[in-house]
């Protein structure tokens, strides 16, 4: 290569060394400057919810801590954690500051995609609470807001049970489910196993709920976690003898509660009502399908008949629900997804055909049709089309046994 | 060279020859950063850095750098020196820092500084580009703090807005404040002040003989190579030739001058 080509590479090269050289030189001065800035800005963060604190310091957050807890700092005047929760949506991050007395004295959210703007109000009304003393606020508007609002709980609770443990202490930091998990597996000898609640087919008397696993069955009786193994012997110690003789009945009404499909339906029966079984008690058990926002959604605007929501109903001899179960949807996270919890099903159990009126008459995407704050039987606020839709399968659930029983015992 | 012509070098880029009002380079830094007089007077001030630093240092290398990759060497003296008065600020003057954001980065990119490069440091010693780039960054500097006033003034009727870090808050003008103009403080104000100044300077050029246009070469120009070289160089020629003689009766007139006062006060 000539000397004439090589040059203009040789001295671009040269002038971006000697650029980049001078650079790491500047950066070296002013870096620790740079981090103490910085600091001197997060610090100012950390001062909003602890206002006395001073020398902050992050401390490290083990597995010991709650898993809410994404980072922490230790003052001279308290601790400041952050937490990353799910309100309506997730990444809802809060930082809570603690006192040298294990009171919050400042909350504030950092980040927040949550729909309602609550978080003002929210950031203020747990100041001066300790873990002993803290309970769940909700927010003004309490329906819609509900969910940001059981978020910041959950983010100030987690801050106060890491005051403990950033002070040595141990708190039980499982979430609700995990302490259900733990309960279960205790009951039944088991490590590690995971119980599915039982769809009941039949009306257990002085059993709260059923567990299922693999090994065997677990029937909570109020604060007590009874465990049956596959064999029908319940193994759990120390258990009364009324528990036990409800457990056995509960176990034998359990497990000779089997579903017998009906192929042959009445006519007039609703075609949403896709599977029908019987069991040996006289009770009945509708698969139905239902058209929630999702499917309206798609036919509406993409023209699809698509997105429906699939549920299962229990209905015993008298007519009365016995339990009702989600079993897939696709609504809407943080609005028609409510569908699909325990609270939603506890809303319909014992409740008769009568017991359940439809909120709307017809849905329409133009009017927001039910308010905040309206009540009844499976009304999930600001979500028109999955409450319709829910208590229309539910409807159409008690039409089917009408029809097969031929008006019911009645 | 005498010291008047020194002078002439750093007032061409404050006044005759100001690169906002009069050349219209920079607008994009100029209708972000004159919402407030503190915001204009930093941005003015860390592009005066730039400029001083930038043109001495490309003055210094013209004669090693080759024309071919002279552009690229520029950004890199260029990008060297935003950066470095990035880190300088980010450690040390936070506020200002944080006050400037994206615009301070990109500096690198204005063309007041890449000009100037071009334009003056590249054909004239170090001294000389230095003092063209402290003329060239006060003229800036002046051009925002002018425009700020106005828009802060008129637009927010406060003075002094946009320091609360430093523990100076903003000071609301008696009467002007209920007056003011918000639009003056959004986009379409600051094309409107800036129309006006621009106008202004047109006005008062005009009644000092109208402002000389430059002509520049072909030299540099990306597409020199498919044009027509020869009607472009005659052009060129002509209006280099222009400016030279123009510039030398300047300098005749300015000694002429000096001799004139040193001989009455003699």
């Amino acid at each position: 290569m000539k000397k004439e080509n090589l040059m203009p590479s040789i001295v671009l090269s040269a002038i971006c060394l000697v650029a980049a050289l001078l650079l790491s030189v500047i950066n070296m001065f002013t870096a620790p400057a740079i981090e103490a800035a910085q600091n001197a800005a997060a610090n100012a963060a950390l001062l909003e919810v602890l206002p006395d604190g001073k020398n902050f310091e992050s401390i490290e957050i083990t597995s010991d801590y709650p898993a809410a807890v994404t980072a922490g700092h230790k003052a001279d005047g308290g601790y400041v954690f952050q937490m990353s929760v799910t309100g309506y949506k997730p990444g809802l991050v809060i930082m809570c500051g603690i006192d040298t007395e294990g009171k919050i004295v400042g909350v504030k959210h950092i980040q927040s995609s949550e729909t309602y703007g609550m978080e003002p109000e929210l950031n203020g009304v747990y100041v001066g609470d300790t873990l002993d003393s803290v309970e769940l606020i909700l927010a003004t508007g309490a329906t819609s807001s509900s969910k940001t609002s059981a978020a910041y709980y959950e983010a100030v609770k987690a801050a106060l049970q890491a005051y403990v443990i950033a002070n040595g202490g141990s708190v039980d930091v499982r979430t609700p489910e995990q302490i259900l998990q733990d309960n279960c597996n205790a009951a039944l000898g088991t490590e590690g196993k995971t119980f599915a609640k039982w769809f009941a087919t039949e009306a257990l008397v002085g059993v709260d709920a059923v567990y299922e696993t693999d090994g065997g069955r677990v029937f909570v009786i109020g604060e007590s976690f009874i465990g049956v193994n596959a064999g029908g012997a319940i193994v759990t110690a120390d258990v009364s003898a009324d528990n036990t003789a409800t457990v056995n009945a509960a176990y034998t009404a359990v497990t000779e509660s089997t579903l017998t499909e009906i192929t042959t339906l009445p006519e007039g029966v609703s075609a949403s009502v896709q599977k029908t079984y019987v069991t040996a008690s006289g009770n009945y058990v509708f698969e139905v399908k239902a058209s929630g926002y999702k499917h309206a959604t798609n036919v509406e605007f993409a023209g699809i008949d698509d997105g429906y929501f699939f549920i299962k109903v229990s209905i015993d001899s008298e007519g009365k629900i016995i339990d009702v179960i989600t079993t897939s949807h696709s609504e809407s996270a943080g609005y028609g997804d409510a569908c699909a919890t325990e609270d939603y099903y506890e809303q319909y159990r014992g409740k008769a055909d009568a017991d359940v009126t439809l909120a709307v008459t017809a849905p329409d995407f133009h009017l927001d049709q039910i308010a905040d704050g309206t009540s009844g039987v499976g009304i999930i606020a600001s979500s028109t089309f999955t409450t319709y839709g829910y208590q229309k399968a539910v409807k159409n659930a008690f039409a089917a046994y009408e029809l097969i029983t031929e008006g019911g015992n009645e | 060279m005498s010291s008047n012509k020194k002078l002439m070098i750093l007032l061409r880029g404050i006044i005759t020859e100001n690169p906002v009002l009069i050349l219209v380079l920079g607008t994009c830094p100029t209708l972000a950063n004159t919402t407030s007089m503190f915001q204009a007077v930093s941005m003015g001030l860390a592009a005066t850095v730039v400029l001083i630093g930038s043109n001495f240092v490309i003055s210094l290398l013209r004669n090693i750098i080759p024309d071919t990759v002279r552009i690229p060497c520029y950004i890199v003296v260029i990008a060297a020196f935003v950066t470095a008065v990035s880190m300088l600020l980010q450690a040390y003057v936070t506020p200002v820092y944080d006050i400037l954001g994206v615009w301070l980065a990109l500096i690198v990119v204005n063309c007041i500084v890449l000009g100037r490069a071009e334009m003056f440091a590249r054909k004239n010693g170090p001294l000389d580009s230095a003092l063209d780039g402290l003329g060239m960054g006060l003229g800036f500097l002046l051009a925002l703090l002018v425009m700020s006033t106005i828009r802060e003034v008129l637009g927010a009727g406060t003075i002094l807005s946009g320091m609360t870090a430093f523990g100076i808050e903003a000071i609301k003008i008696p009467v002007i404040y209920d007056l003011r103009m918000p639009f003056l403080v959004e986009s379409s104000g600051g094309f409107l002040v800036f129309g006006i100044l621009i106008a202004v300077m047109a006005k008062i050029t005009e009644k000092r003989g109208g402002l000389k246009r430059k002509s520049f070469s072909c030299e540099g120009c990306p597409s020199a190579h498919i044009c027509h070289k020869t009607s472009c160089s005659e052009v060129t020629e002509l209006a280099a030739e222009a400016f030279d003689v123009a510039v030398e009766n300047k300098e005749i007139e300015i000694e002429n001058t000096e001799e004139k006062e040193v001989s009455e006060n003699a």
